[in-house]
């Protein structure tokens, strides 16, 4: 018999150490623990379980829309109707496969999220190219507004990720708000450059004024005002 | 006949079997575990011949998961379970929305025969008459052994009683009584969780006599007992968080025990029949002692476990089951909504469970063979670590469940038991 000499409790012979406290436990055989576990080395089937019904899912909507696009294809070279229109169908058919490939969550979340960034920055782009526009709006509003959410929510994850565990009453408002200023900002700063020709803040610094005031109601509630704090308006405000 | 009754027959879920299967996902599995220690290597050729001698006495768990449009329901199958070797994590999430398995799985590793069901068909005591026909029957066929005494197990030759498959919170439920207080949100461990699909086992074997004679020192039962060392292990942990101590004695500790209600009713049903008290610690009133929390325990049970009071549990869960704007709702909008209310107000309201599941016991013909029984909770993403305690021939298994990897509160929780002076043995699935 095999016992912790921390815990003091007995543990199954052949184990390499103490099951409550990960202490050593001196193994003497082994090729015991092989044959006497009582508990065979389990499989995680739910990885396999949940990528077969991913890729049902996944295969399902590609191929309608790809008989979709052979669709729009076939319409396109038979019928000489609206070229343009049947050019933005095939496009937004394509973007959605990409998007929905993303969404599935096969790559890396971040490769994820910068895949997602990039279609619809390409997507954009071809827009932009059959619509034959005069003025310049994707590279003035397009891109940098894409960039822009793009950069503002990997911020929001990050953030995110590190106060998880907090209390999610607080944190997530609190994150959400970051979001909202930066995301606000950086609107009123491309309006503003691409109206003014130079960076004049307005309406943005009223919505962080707001969201900073709100933010630090949240944090008092949940951290509550220091004691030293608390006394100093005590004696101040004593009547 | 009375075979021909049960074919293609449809059987309701039950009133707690409604919420399990709604609840059910790749996390919360709902799947339980009565694991059964013998002698010798399990035969699975004789552990499959005996499970298919013994189905037909319990057509209501012959049964396989149908999709209505407002409810799930199950229906009478005329397939043959099949025993498995165990080789995947315990309480795998059973695929029952797609109608493929049966609500249960009987697998066998070495010299240990495990039974795992769905809570959706049948609650512990349910479980353990199946698993105890199961075991007479195996040693029927293996050694030709036929007991007088079958205990709670079934007679297989015997007619079945339709009292068995019957909603007895719906039989034994009065209306018109008020419903009981609503949870206050309680501490949850701040444990990361395992990876999905994975579960971890931690039992401790411990003798009966001794826990039991210190039991009665305190003028409690054993389960109180337990209880209390339960709770004064987690109120341990928070005492050694690394946090204010302000925010230490915010925390409330609350602790779900199911209750048998067939010890309240006289009901013979299968299926679940049991509700959940919560008796709680408020470290606002400061820390507790172990005597003090042996008080509040029993005060708390001497006050709410009786008839009067459980009825207004069961009339609030019947109530609400039987709310007709719940009930038109379509099954996919259920789907979509009862996970995100059962969290919020389902598990919010306790910390962790613990469940006993009495003493078990088998046939003297059959005791020299059957070593050891345990169960082992259904896994769960908000109260992380859960326990059950079963004695079974003078030894006490207390088994903990886990989605998580930690072992702290196990930790202490057993150094508490060493220390009043009482051996402890572990086992567990942790590589």
């Amino acid at each position: 018999m095999a016992y912790c000499p921390k815990c003091g409790v007995e543990v199954e012979h052949g184990v390499k150490k103490c099951p409550l406290c990960d202490f050593p436990i001196p193994n003497v055989d082994d090729a015991y623990e092989l044959v006497n576990s009582k508990y065979p080395q389990a499989i995680n089937t739910y990885y396999q379980d949940h990528l077969g019904k991913k890729n049902l899912a996944f295969f399902s909507i590609g191929i309608i829309i790809l008989s979709m696009i052979v669709i729009v294809g076939v319409i396109y070279m038979v019928y000489p109707w609206n070229h343009e229109l049947l050019k933005y169908v095939a496009l937004g058919l394509i973007s959605i496969f990409a998007i929905v490939f993303f969404a599935m969550d096969y790559l890396k979340p971040n490769y994820n999220f910068l895949g997602a960034y990039m279609t619809v920055v390409i997507t954009c782009y071809c827009v932009y190219n059959i619509s034959g526009s005069q003025n310049n709006w994707f590279l003035d509003y397009a891109l940098p507004i894409a960039t822009l959410l793009y950069l503002g929510v990997s911020l929001f994850r990050l953030v995110l990720k590190h106060t998880r565990h907090q209390s999610k009453f607080v944190f997530i408002p609190t994150n959400i708000i970051i979001f909202s200023i930066v995301i606000a900002i950086g609107l009123d700063g491309i309006i503003s450059l691409n109206i003014l020709g130079n960076l004049h803040l307005t309406w943005s610094l009223v919505v962080a004024a707001s969201g900073v005031c709100i933010i630090i109601l949240l944090q008092t509630i949940y951290h509550r005002i220091p004691e030293k704090t608390r006394k100093i308006i005590r004696e101040k405000l004593h009547i | 006949m009375e075979e021909k009754q049960h074919k293609n027959k449809f059987y309701s879920l039950d009133n707690a079997g409604f919420l399990y299967t709604a609840i059910a996902s790749s996390r919360m599995s709902t799947v339980y575990r009565i694991s059964v220690g013998l002698s010798e290597p399990v035969d699975s050729t004789i552990l499959q011949k005996a499970l298919e001698q013994i189905i037909h006495r319990f057509p209501y768990f012959q049964v396989t998961l149908k999709r209505g449009f407002f409810w799930y329901y199950y229906q009478h199958t005329e397939a043959i379970p099949k025993v498995g070797e165990e080789t995947y994590y315990p309480c795998k999430t059973m695929r029952q929305r797609q109608g493929k398995t049966f609500p249960f799985r009987v697998l066998y590793y070495k010299s240990y025969i495990h039974v795992e069901f769905n809570h959706s068909i049948c609650d512990g005591a349910g479980g353990l008459v199946f698993t105890q026909t199961l075991l007479i029957e195996y040693f029927k066929i293996q050694k030709g052994i036929s007991p007088k005494n079958l205990g709670k197990a079934m007679d297989i030759e015997s007619e079945v009683d339709p009292k068995e498959f019957e909603d007895s919170f719906k039989v034994y439920y009065k209306g018109k009584v008020p419903s009981p207080p609503s949870s206050k949100k309680v501490f949850h461990f701040p444990f990361e969780l395992l990876d999905k699909g994975e579960y971890l086992l931690l039992t401790g074997i411990v003798p009966v006599d001794p826990l039991l004679g210190l039991a009665k020192i305190h003028q409690c039962t054993i389960t109180q007992f337990m209880l209390a060392l339960y709770f004064e292990s987690i109120q341990e942990y928070i005492q050694g968080l690394p946090m204010s101590e302000k925010k230490k004695q915010r925390q409330l500790i609350a602790i779900n025990v199911p209750v048998d209600l067939r010890k309240m009713f006289p009901s013979i049903t299968l299926r679940n029949f049991f509700i959940s008290l919560n008796p709680e610690i408020d470290l606002a009133l400061g820390y507790y002692t172990r005597e003090e929390i042996i008080e509040q325990i029993k005060g708390y049970m001497g006050l709410y476990m009786n008839r009067k009071n459980i009825n207004r549990y069961i009339s609030r869960n019947v109530r609400n089951e039987q709310f007709i704007f719940l009930r038109i709702i379509p099954l996919w909008v259920k789907k979509l909504f009862m996970p995100i209310v059962y969290n919020r107000f389902g598990e919010r309201g306790y910390t962790s469970g613990l469940s006993n599941l009495g003493v078990v016991s088998v046939p003297e013909e059959i005791k020299a063979y059957v070593k050891s029984f345990e169960v082992f909770p259904p896994p769960s993403a908000e109260s992380r670590l859960k326990l059950v305690m079963v004695s079974y021939n003078g030894s006490l298994s207390l088994s903990f469940g886990k989605t998580t990897g930690e072992t702290v509160i196990e930790k202490i929780f057993f150094r508490k038991i060493r220390k009043l002076g009482i051996p402890v043995k572990i086992e567990t699935n942790k590589r």
